[in-house]
């Protein structure tokens, strides 16, 4: 996934026309295009059953569109397999609101697991999950396990796992949709320094205050469709 | 390298997916004991009722008695015919000093003087099919009085080694039809258990083969285990076997020491425990592992 792109050169994501219907005929994605610039922040809001779940599950290939395209660093991943779906999420890094952790694994496990998934030996492993857990500044947890973690702690196990990759792009569906508001600030302002190093975020959230602070690129989804595009 | 790395990574989750189903699990291994125990017994009699048969078979032999009153040259003549007959292995002639004294000596206590017995010509077959045949042509010659019949015990000894095999297959099938079904059922039940943890194997990119092994690692492990505790029942079966066999057949023309009868059957039962659970979770994996 590194060259042969044919948009903007600069643009990491593009998605194109893209429709997701689920039987019988709710179409949870109706003809949603977008692109997203290397190293951008961007926002996505709509209500509850927009489709912003949808979307994400789309873009990272947990989902098969039924039409359209998407693009990310100038590959279509609609033409990929979808047996082949995991060199995509290699390459991805995606966050959710549940958190999504292996309970039966402690903190460093379940952020080692992403690599050895890809077969990486436990040498690079280490350095790589040592580096991450700085970040989250998790260091002293990293023998804990999931379950005895505040909420913000374990989303913060969860985005060490989506970075521990290098990933093109962070997907994060609500990230703070469980966590009070000073935790999700804090969530936020991590975010915010991972994207300083480069990382392009593209974030889903129905959080009203964020989206005010912020004041970044705000993608509107209402009943599956495109509805609106907000430039501050 | 890789190999092993993986490998290592996917035993470690099967120990995880094994204990989490522990009674099931136990349940797998006991089954598939039971499975290749009585498949190794089975295979284990039929080796054994295989070499008996032929050491059976080499002491069918058919004795046609001859008319008293037979020159020395009729005799011979008889006994030329006889060992022409494409059904003979061997034949010899025994006089009737000689029957006399094989006789006296296997009942010692009885008292005979005068000879009661005919000379007779002993013939070996040159198998134990050609029996009956043999029986008919030897009745048909001139000079022979009476034949032996041994037809009627040789086909009951063959009528039980067959039912004795229908029933051993038939047992066999069953035991490894419940093999297969609990296996794959396991793995069913482990998948499901895993599902939350497959979801987040497949978010973080792991490739649907990597998702899969611990599960058929873990199928084939029953197998293994199985084959392994069925072995350690099957070392006492196999002596009692062998010691019920040297019995009943005193005279052992086979060297059956020499075949290694008993590594042979564990190592063949490892291999089939081991086949039948990697069998049994693959499809179970293909068919709940979209
Ligand atoms: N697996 C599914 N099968 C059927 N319908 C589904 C499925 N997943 C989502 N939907 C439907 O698609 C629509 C969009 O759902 P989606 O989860 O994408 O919304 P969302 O914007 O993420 O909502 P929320 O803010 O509550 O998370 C909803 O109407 C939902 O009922
Ligand atoms: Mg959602």
């Amino acid at each position: 996934m590194k060259k042969g792109f044919e948009a903007k050169n600069s643009s990491i994501l593009i998605a194109k026309d893209l429709v997701k219907t689920y039987p019988p005929y709710q179409k949870a994605v109706n003809r949603i295009s977008f692109s997203v610039e290397k190293g951008e922040f961007v926002f996505i809001v709509g209500k509850s059953g927009a489709g912003k779940t949808t979307l994400f599950r789309l873009l990272s290939k947990q989902e098969e569109a039924d039409s359209g395209q998407i693009f990310i660093n100038g590959n279509d991943i609609t033409r990929i397999p979808p047996k082949r779906g995991y060199l995509v999420r290699r390459e991805l890094g995606v966050v959710y609101q549940d958190f999504k952790l292996i309970h039966y694994k402690t903190v460093y496990e379940n952020i080692s697991y992403a690599l050895e998934v890809q077969s990486v030996p436990d040498r690079k492993i280490r350095k790589k999950v040592d580096e991450v857990l700085q970040v989250v500044e998790l260091s002293h947890k990293r023998k804990a396990l999931p379950l005895t973690l505040s909420g913000g702690e374990q989303q913060r196990v969860a985005i060490a796992r989506a970075l521990v990759n290098r990933p093109l792009i962070l997907f994060a569906d609500e990230p703070t949709g469980n966590l009070d508001w000073d935790t999700s600030w804090e969530i936020l302002k991590l975010f915010m320094a991972i994207n300083c190093q480069g990382t392009t975020i593209v974030m889903a959230t129905h959080n009203e205050k964020l989206l005010q602070l912020m004041k970044l690129r705000t993608i509107v989804l209402e009943q599956g469709k495109k509805t609106d595009e907000i430039f501050y | 390298m890789r190999f092993f790395i993986d490998l290592r990574r996917s035993l470690r989750e099967a120990m995880v997916v094994f204990r989490r189903n522990g009674l099931v699990s136990l349940g797998c291994i006991v089954i598939s004991t039971v499975a290749l125990f009585s498949f190794s017994v089975i295979l284990l009699m039929a080796v054994y009722v295989r070499f008996g048969t032929i050491s059976i078979g080499d002491r069918l032999n058919v004795t046609a008695f001859l008319e008293a009153t037979l020159t020395h040259e009729e005799v011979n003549t008889i006994l030329v015919r006889i060992r022409h007959l494409p059904e003979t292995k061997d034949a010899v002639y025994v006089s009737p000093e000689e029957a006399l004294r094989e006789l006296k000596s296997k009942f010692h206590d009885l008292e005979i003087d005068a000879s009661p017995i005919p000379p007779s010509v002993r013939i070996t077959p040159g198998d134990t099919a050609y029996v009956p045949v043999l029986i008919a042509q030897l009745t048909e010659l001139e000079g022979v009085s009476s034949v032996t019949d041994i037809t009627e015990a040789a086909s009951n000894f063959f009528g039980i080694v067959q039912i004795g095999t229908i029933l051993g297959i038939a047992l066999l099938l069953i035991f490894f039809a419940g093999f297969l079904f609990i296996v794959s059922a396991s793995t069913g039940i482990s998948i499901y258990s895993f599902r939350r943890e497959i979801e987040i194997m497949q978010l973080v990119g792991a490739s649907r083969t990597f998702v899969q092994n611990p599960f058929i690692i873990l199928g084939s492990l029953y197998g293994l285990i199985g084959a392994l505790l069925s072995s350690l029942f099957l070392i006492p079966s196999y002596q009692r076997i062998d010691n019920f066999y040297h019995a009943f057949i005193a005279f052992d023309p086979i060297p059956l020491d020499e075949y290694n009868i008993l590594s042979r059957i564990i190592l063949l039962a490892l291999l089939v425990g081991l086949a039948t659970g990697w069998i049994s979770a693959k499809q179970s994996v293909r068919r709940y592992l979209k």
